[in-house]
């Protein structure tokens, strides 16, 4: 097991930050941490870095007691945090090469790895360069580089995609997926839903300082009673057309826009058919029809009842 | 090694700060020209001079009397106010009342020990009122004792002539027979070893160049106190704690990197003035290092314990820039100060800078080596202290951070 965790407790006074909280991370897995602010994800995160105190329960990481073994544990974790830490007075390579020093290496293995570490983020090239001249990605990734230079077994990434541009960001999420593939356990935090969908192969949704779901994308979907949605592409819809579709039975909600008519129902019990033919019956012309699965949003929301975004 | 590590981009992060080396370097150096050159009328006998001197003499010899004569000189009066008192208990009596700044006290055996070829002592008590002012009168009296004794006891030596000696490459032989080797050799020695002498005499390049790098190196504070802890209020600090390296490694390489730049900082300074203003840092260079790098080192620790301390970066240099103004204030940075009062007493000696400025005062105008010596002592004390506070309320602090 890369991260196990027994019965956590952390309290900032009297409020419960992590109540009672147990679990496990394999390794090689990339583990997707979702829940709404002040979930507790970030004390979570502190107190499996050691960073922390907590008044109950057991962390171990790779088999250790991180109270016992911190020091030894520490070297085979990379951090990178969710605001830039990088000296922007200090070249990429500086930034990375201290970091390389200090978790231990040195002489030719540290000029080799920090290249390396470079390298994979892509800014190789750029060694020589202060930050301060770099774009959010580039500078997003030069924070991941530091995290990784010392090639962890662990690397826990707390929303390492914000503020940046999509393509900064598919490079960032395709080096997750390499360093992922690489045997490195990741633990990774966003508030972008779609991010975690598409990269973590167990997802955990955190709320009121415990796990509220665990599980893979599509276990989590299936936890709970969704609805579905389907949109219907129809010119200027009336209340007469409302009025139909809302008498089928298994429809649970409807709404009208000037060219489409929104229908939610229950997973399972699908009323396309019917729908079609009233709108058809009234004279209407059906233009399209497309149904919406349900996604990870969904999930969270009618789990914590709060969006993931609502900052 | 981690903590080089940390040392190195310390010092590399504030050596490349254009602000930082402004600040540290260029600053200083032009406020000592401007300060020193416009406040030169500061430091003429006009100003500085009429220092009052309780003075008694116990000796009746040739010593005794030479050394009377000296205070008479035009010379030394525009220094000097001589008060002669009638005992030693007396004239210690004018120094504790603050009547007189210093007493200077002539012993019985004076005459005879020089003559005998031994040391003769003068002794000076001071009132302890601030560092330049006895500074000049333990220089004038210096100037004597270095030729007089030197002089009776070639006196002593019945068949040694002053012309004899010309060709001596001693210092203090050659300074003897310099431009009055004609007239009085008496004279001759008092004429060139007198403040009169360029030399000898104090500018005001020669003030704002100590107290200036004094108050700079605790200036430092400012931006050491920055770089020592700035990673406690960034996403660094994450990063930092993360990392195997111990707080105190961390601590001890940010103190290090710091360090680097104030000894170079102090190198500058001092090295510049010296050759381009020609400033007098007296004889050796050495003490005056080792003074500056023990202020440094007060610096970074007042530098660690406010970081730690402060509740925020804001309120961090609001102190630091309270604390090092009125420093600087209370130890005559700014203008020599002369206050006879308990609190200001206090405040002075709870001030790093006045031991600093104390102990390069001494250094340069020739004073004690005791004083020199308490002066890095006292810095040591002060610095010691401060860490120790700061390390006990900051680990309290790191702990409460997360």
């Amino acid at each position: 097991m890369t991260v196990q965790i027994q019965d956590l407790v952390k309290r900032y006074g009297e409020d419960l930050a992590i109540d009672h909280l147990s679990l496990k991370i394999v390794p090689g897995e990339i583990f997707g941490l979702l829940g709404p602010n002040g979930a507790g994800k970030t004390t979570l995160i502190n107190s499996m870095l050691g960073l922390t105190k907590v008044q109950g329960g057991e962390i171990q990481l790779f088999e250790k007691n991180l109270n016992i073994y911190y020091d030894q544990i520490k070297k085979d974790v990379g951090v990178v945090p969710q605001e830039l830490a990088i000296y922007e007075d200090l070249t990429a390579y500086e930034n990375v090469d201290l970091f390389a020093g200090l978790y231990g290496l040195k002489g030719k293995d540290k000029k080799e790895k920090v290249e390396e570490a470079l390298a994979f983020v892509g800014l190789l090239e750029r060694k020589k360069q202060f930050p301060k001249k770099f774009s959010g990605g580039m500078k997003r990734r030069l924070n991941i580089a530091m995290a990784i230079v010392h090639q962890p077994k662990l690397v826990i990434m707390d929303e390492p995609t914000v503020g940046i541009d999509p393509q900064s960001r598919n490079q960032i999420l395709e080096s997750v997926r390499i360093l992922n593939q690489r045997g490195i356990t990741i633990i990774y935090t966003s508030h972008y839903m779609e991010e975690v969908e598409g990269i973590a192969s167990n997802i955990g949704i955190m709320d009121k300082g415990r796990i509220i779901a665990l599980g893979t994308n599509k276990e989590l979907k299936e936890l709970i009673d969704f609805e579905e949605r389907g949109s219907f592409t129809v010119e200027k819809p009336g209340p007469e057309l409302q009025e139909a579709i809302e008498k089928i039975p298994t429809v649970n909600n409807i709404s009208l826009s000037e060219d489409h008519l929104s229908v939610w129902w229950k997973k399972g019990d699908s009323p396309i058919g019917e729908i079609v033919k009233i709108i058809t019956d009234q004279g209407y012309t059906l233009r399209g029809v497309t149904v919406k699965e349900p996604n990870l949003e969904q999930v969270f929301l009618t789990l914590t009842g709060k969006s993931l975004r609502d900052d | 090694m981690k903590l080089g590590n940390i040392a190195k981009v310390t010092f590399l992060r504030r050596i490349r700060d254009k602000q930082e080396l402004l600040t540290s370097i260029f600053l200083p150096l032009l406020l000592i020209i401007i300060l020193g050159t416009a406040l030169q009328g500061n430091f003429s006998a006009g100003q500085l001079g009429d220092i009052p001197v309780a003075y008694f003499s116990e000796d009746s010899g040739p010593g005794g009397e030479a050394f009377e004569d000296f205070l008479e000189e035009e010379e030394i009066e525009q220094w000097l106010r001589i008060v002669p008192v009638d005992s030693f208990d007396q004239g210690l009596a004018l120094v504790d009342q603050r009547e007189t700044l210093s007493f200077i006290y002539l012993p019985e055996d004076y005459s005879e020990s020089i003559s005998r070829g031994e040391k003769g002592t003068i002794e000076i008590r001071d009132a302890g009122l601030s560092e330049l002012l006895p500074s000049i009168v333990n220089n004038i009296v210096r100037s004597y004792t270095q030729g007089g004794n030197l002089m009776m006891a070639l006196l002593a030596m019945e068949d040694t002539s002053l012309n004899e000696m010309e060709g001596d490459s001693s210092d203090s032989i050659s300074g003897v027979m310099g431009e009055g080797a004609e007239g009085n050799p008496r004279d001759s020695f008092i004429t060139r070893n007198t403040l009169d002498g360029r030399e000898e005499q104090i500018t005001g390049l020669d003030y704002y160049a100590v107290t200036m790098l004094v108050m700079f190196i605790m200036w430092g504070i400012f931006s050491g106190a920055q770089s020592l802890t700035e990673d406690l209020f960034t996403p660094m600090k994450t990063r930092i704690y993360t990392a195997p390296i111990g707080k105190i490694n961390y601590f001890l390489g940010k103190s290090i990197g710091v360090f680097g730049t104030f000894i170079l900082q102090i190198l500058i300074i001092i090295f510049f003035t010296k050759w381009v203003y020609g400033v007098q840092w007296g004889e050796s260079l050495w003490p005056i290092f080792a003074i500056s790098v023990m202020l440094s080192f007060v610096a970074i620790s007042i530098g660690i314990a406010i970081g730690l301390l402060a509740p925020s970066e804001n309120a961090s240099a609001t102190i630091i820039n309270g604390f090092v103004v009125i420093s600087t204030f209370v130890a005559g940075g700014f203008f020599p100060l002369e206050i006879e009062s308990t609190l200001f007493r206090v405040l002075r000696n709870l001030s790093p800078n006045y031991h600093a400025q104390q102990g390069i005062f001494n250094v340069v105008y020739g004073g004690s080596g005791g004083v020199i010596g308490e002066s890095i002592l006292r810095l040591l004390a002060i610095s010691l202290v401060i860490l120790v506070i700061g390390f006990y309320q900051g680990r309290r602090k790191v702990r409460e951070d997360f």
